[in-house]
């Protein structure tokens, strides 16, 4: 057995493999040796599964309506991935999807075009056929096919060309079992020292969110990705083209979990601005702005909490109160100074998504800002408790003062202090998100405290989250456990620590964290086979 | 309401355009070679085929205005049984029973300990049940002689409530359209229709043949999680070919068996409610008529799940916060409480509007309605919700009600469930949770 343990004596800064000039030297530190996890089978997700086809087989094409739900582990669906099997109904969906889908790219001469490399000489041409499985094989499934995959896949083509009568049926039950196999349906990745071909993978599915192109798969065919030089000119490569852009919008939607917002629901008889389309359009402002900051400004990272910059439709331009500026879709706009409204946690896609279908909820928001954005657990609720909050009363009209009052019995206030005291500081915005100053006809008092540190409004709450290290340690761990796609061992934590070190030093840029990631000897390593 | 054979002409004519394409080969001639009726499939002592369902709601009951005081057979009405009533000669109410395992997360755990019998497990900061839940123990027998080993839906939005084991889960199917399009639609038969004749099925058992061969292949350059993984991928690619191959046979032959109505293309909210009574009534009788032609013999109904915040019709909040912050005696739980029961009165209707024999449907079955907790306020596990409908041929005692004078555990029930349908099943759950008895009160 190969001993993978060594320890790792770096400089905070340029461990890379760039020339910069070397910046003034921080202390060496040594970080926990890695122990890398066990290999996983990493599931495509359902976005992975819809941008991989597309890519394969052109846009236009009608995709499955339903596919295996996708499940979380540690928060992530990118890592219940590789922890949720897939359901018999799954493997039905996905079967039906494959033939489906091989029959309609079949039927046009543009789609035909991206499958079949070469002029049929008959019905059984098999020399046609491997050339299909060559070209269009690898690309499926991210690495070339053996000798013996290769045979059998001839044998269906040839029965299936006997039985239909041409070649073009052969190549549909062909593409058909391909999009089917266990090795399109999972990243297959199997060595303690990841093949160029998983590497190639881990790199395309990481950092655009999809499978490897041509280029890349060419890089590992030839050697390049063996090489830590050879992987970081193709990461870098991959974080400049326009299809990062979805990596990091994939992320985030992960991360925040803003997929729940498609069930995004409001009582419409309280929420005059809530339709059904809302939550999508509350998840687009959320990701245009992580967009603009992570590739248009290249912003510090923590920017995300506190910018008053973002970007609006003119529903949601209605929810903040400010002109609309555009007539259709999408602009960006500037918050009026003095709106307490900033960052994420001020857009609907939080505030409204962590409330209740009539009413905001300080605990809701609180538990999530602790368990997602600061990656600090909260325990359940002990099962058996009145956790009934008190009706509106003469003394306790907000929300704020019925908490108070449930507080009061010490069995909740452990939990509540915890979770509650900093989710008073969104109590000034309504369950949908608007701005409010009363709550049941009383003022609001939207003061409260994060650990230990007093804060007067949302203004300072904001500010207090994106200072907080729990939080750019928090984005380090996520886009980790997103990028490998596996739960975070022990063994890891030398590499979080690392990460985040760097993070700081790099001054929080997310483009930099994501190069960091990719070229990280932790990326392309495994442990044994468990 | 339910299509007869006799107005097929009809059905091909409103089907035959774009919305759907269901299989309606010539079959004006009803041919003598199908396959006799259960001659090799299992337990059917009645006639018929046993089934077995799950109708689930969440967020429990208000036990006080639910659990009827008389024992027996003479057991009155209650205000959340009331919308049951109409059916009370083939019910069991059971009450008394507790959960048995810690209630260690509010809501799941009892959901996990009343249908799988086993604490709750946490996998990677989720929450999953540890064994199957009782629709799959039961699916793992039955589900071998249908087309369909089960089938999960629901009309509220989730992800079900149906476990193979840890981590996994069986789906629901949440549009009514697709589920009918899965089970109705494509090659389904009509008793007496031919066996289909299509070439493409033997080229898609063989494109099976080779993924299975490659799914084994993988399993044994893999872990051990992920071999259990593909065995449970292997599983799905296998149970496809026996579809298939089902196809290829003479139509179960069940007289009561006809095309169900086909539902809505979508159920819009309505001022921000979820269409889920009008929903749930297509999904039961799409249910209901999957049973009666045999495509399936098990089937599990998530009409809500624990925690589930739906605003229902003429409530003023979400269901589950007001279990919280209502007073007692919680008027506006209560009808939410009456509204579920009411889906729950709609799916066993469904099963009795279908006749079978000299009875009915719902007479070969063995229907649970539970949900996650007994009061919701309180996250209780004690005096658990357990309706039962239908006596699985003759197996079970039908109208009356069983309160158990000393807390007896929930897995009971669930032990008699699975033998009433034919499983020969020692024990149900495990640690606390486990029984290794049935429940004798309801057993014939």
């Amino acid at each position: 057995m190969r001993t993978l343990a060594v320890i790792m004596l770096v400089a905070a800064l340029g461990c890379g493999a760039d020339d910069e000039p070397v910046e003034p030297v921080a202390p060496a530190v040594e970080y926990e040796a890695l122990e890398p996890a066990a290999p996983t089978l990493i599931r495509l997700t359902q976005a992975q599964y819809a941008n991989v086809v597309t890519d394969l087989l052109g846009d236009g094409l009608a995709l499955p309506a339903t596919l295996e739900p996708d499940t979380r582990a540690e928060g992530l669906l990118a890592v219940g991935a590789s922890v949720t099997p897939i359901s018999s109904r799954g493997v039905e969906l996905y079967t039906e999807g494959a033939l489906s889908l091989a029959t309609q790219v079949m039927a046009t001469a543009e789609g035909r075009a991206k499958v079949v490399p070469c002029q049929p000489s008959g019905a059984t041409d098999e020399a046609c056929m491997r050339q299909l499985l060559e070209t269009f094989g690898r690309r499926a499934w991210r690495r070339p096919l053996t000798e013996d995959e290769i045979a059998s896949f001839l044998a269906i083509g040839k029965s299936a060309a006997d039985t239909l009568g041409t070649f073009d049926g052969g190549a549909t039950y062909v593409v058909a079992a391909l999009l089917q196999s266990p090795h399109f349906l999972y990243r297959v990745e199997l060595g303690l020292q990841l093949t160029g071909w998983e590497v190639a993978s881990r790199l395309s599915f990481f950092l655009w969110n999809t499978a490897p192109d041509e280029a890349l798969l060419d890089a590992a065919a030839d050697g390049t990705l063996d090489t830590a030089e050879g992987i970081a000119a193709q990461a870098q490569r991959l974080l400049d083209d326009a299809r990062s852009r979805q990596a990091v919008r994939s992320f985030i939607t992960d991360w925040l979990h803003l997929h729940e917002l498609d069930h995004l629901n409001k009582d419409p008889n309280i929420y005059k601005h809530f339709t059904p389309e809302l939550g999508a359009m509350a998840r687009e402002e959320t990701l245009l702005l992580a967009e603009h900051l992570v590739f248009d400004v290249e912003a510090d990272f923590r920017d995300l909490f506190t910018t008053q910059t973002t970007f609006v439709n003119r529903r949601l331009a209605a929810i903040y109160n400010i002109a609309a500026v555009t007539d259709e879709g999408f602009g960006q706009v500037q918050l009026p100074q003095g709106e307490q409204r900033r960052g994420f946690l001020g857009q609907v896609a939080f505030l409204g998504l962590h409330s209740h279908a009539v009413e905001s909820s300080a605990t809701l928001r609180g538990a999530f800002l602790r368990e997602h954005v600061l990656c600090d657990p909260v325990p359940p609720p002990p099962a058996g408790l009145n956790t009934a909050i008190p009706e509106p009363s003469e003394t306790a009209r907000t929300l704020k003062e019925r908490l108070l009052e449930h507080m009061q019995d010490p069995s909740c206030s452990v939990c509540h202090e915890f979770i509650d005291v900093p989710g008073f500081g969104f109590e000034n915005f309504d369950g949908i998100g608007r701005f409010r100053l009363t709550d049941h006809g009383a003022p609001i008092d939207p003061t409260g405290r994060l650990d230990n540190i007093d804060f007067a409004d949302f203004g300072e709450l904001a500010g207090l989250i994106s200072q907080s290290p729990q939080l750019t340690a928090c984005v380090v761990k996520k886009l980790y456990s997103y990028a490998v796609a596996h739960p975070v061992e022990k063994g890891e934590a030398g590499v979080l620590a690392e990460l985040g070190d760097r993070f700081a030093a790099g001054e929080y840029r997310l483009k930099q964290l994501m190069l960091d990631i990719a070229t990280h000897r932790a990326f392309v390593t495994q442990g044994e086979v468990q | 309401m339910v299509v007869r054979l006799s107005r097929r002409t009809i059905l091909k004519g409103l089907l035959g355009g774009s919305l759907v394409t269901i299989g309606l080969p010539s079959l004006e001639i009803f041919f003598d070679r199908r396959r006799p009726a259960w001659a090799d499939d299992g337990p059917v002592e009645s006639g018929f085929p046993k089934r077995f369902g799950l109708f689930f709601w969440g967020n429990g009951n208000i036990p006080a205005r639910w659990t009827p005081k008389i024992d027996g057979p003479d057991w009155e009405e209650t205000e959340q049984l009331a919308p049951l009533m109409h059916l009370r000669d083939m019910l069991t109410i059971v009450s008394g029973m507790h959960v048995k395992v810690p209630n260690t997360v509010p809501h799941f755990a009892g959901a996990a300990g009343c249908l799988s019998g086993s604490p709750v497990m946490d996998a990677y900061g989720e929450n999953t049940m540890a064994t199957p839940s009782i629709d799959q123990v039961i699916a793992a027998e039955l589900g071998q002689l249908t087309r369909f080993a089960s089938l999960e839906f629901g009309a509220a939005h989730g992800s079900g409530l149906s476990f193979n084991g840890p981590s996994s889960k069986n789906p629901p199917e949440g549009s009514p359209f697709a589920l009918f399009e899965r089970v109705f639609g494509g090659s389904f038969q009509l008793p007496g229709e031919e066996p289909i004749v299509d070439p493409t099925i033997a080229l898609r058992r063989s494109v099976l043949d080779v993924v299975g061969e490659q799914a084994t292949a993988l399993m044994s350059r893999v872990g051990h999680n992920d071999k259990v993984r593909l065995e449970q991928h292997f599983d799905g690619i296998r149970s496809l070919e026996q579809r298939l191959a089902r196809l290829e046979e003479d139509p179960p032959n069940l007289a009561s068996c006809a095309l169900p109505t086909v539902p809505e293309a979508e159920y819009p909210d309505f001022e921000g409610r979820p269409q889920l009574a009008a929903k749930n009534k297509a999904f039961a009788e799409i249910a209901a008529m999957a049973l009666a032609c045999d495509q399936t013999r098990v089937f599990s109904n998530w009409f809500t799940y624990p925690v589930s915040n739906h605003l229902f019709p003429g409530a003023a909040q979400g269901h589950h916060k007001m279990t919280h912050d209502e007073g007692d005696p919680q008027p506006e739980v209560h009808k939410i409480i009456v509204q579920c029961v009411e889906a729950m009165a709609a799916q066993f209707d469904a099963l009795q509007a279908i006749p079978e024999g000299d009875g009915t449907l719902l007479d070969s079955c063995a229907v649970l309605g539970t949900s996650d907790v007994s009061f919701g306020k309180t996250h209780s596990l004690e005096d658990f919700p357990l309706v039962i409908a239908g006596s699985a041929g003759g197996k079970l005692v039908n109208g009356t009600h069983y309160h158990s004078p000393a807390g007896e555990n929930v897995s009971k029930v669930m032990l008699s469930l699975a033998r009433a349908v034919g499983l020969d099943l020692a024990a149900f759950g495990s640690k606390t949770g486990e029984a290794t008895e049935g429940l004798g009160a309801i057993e014939v």
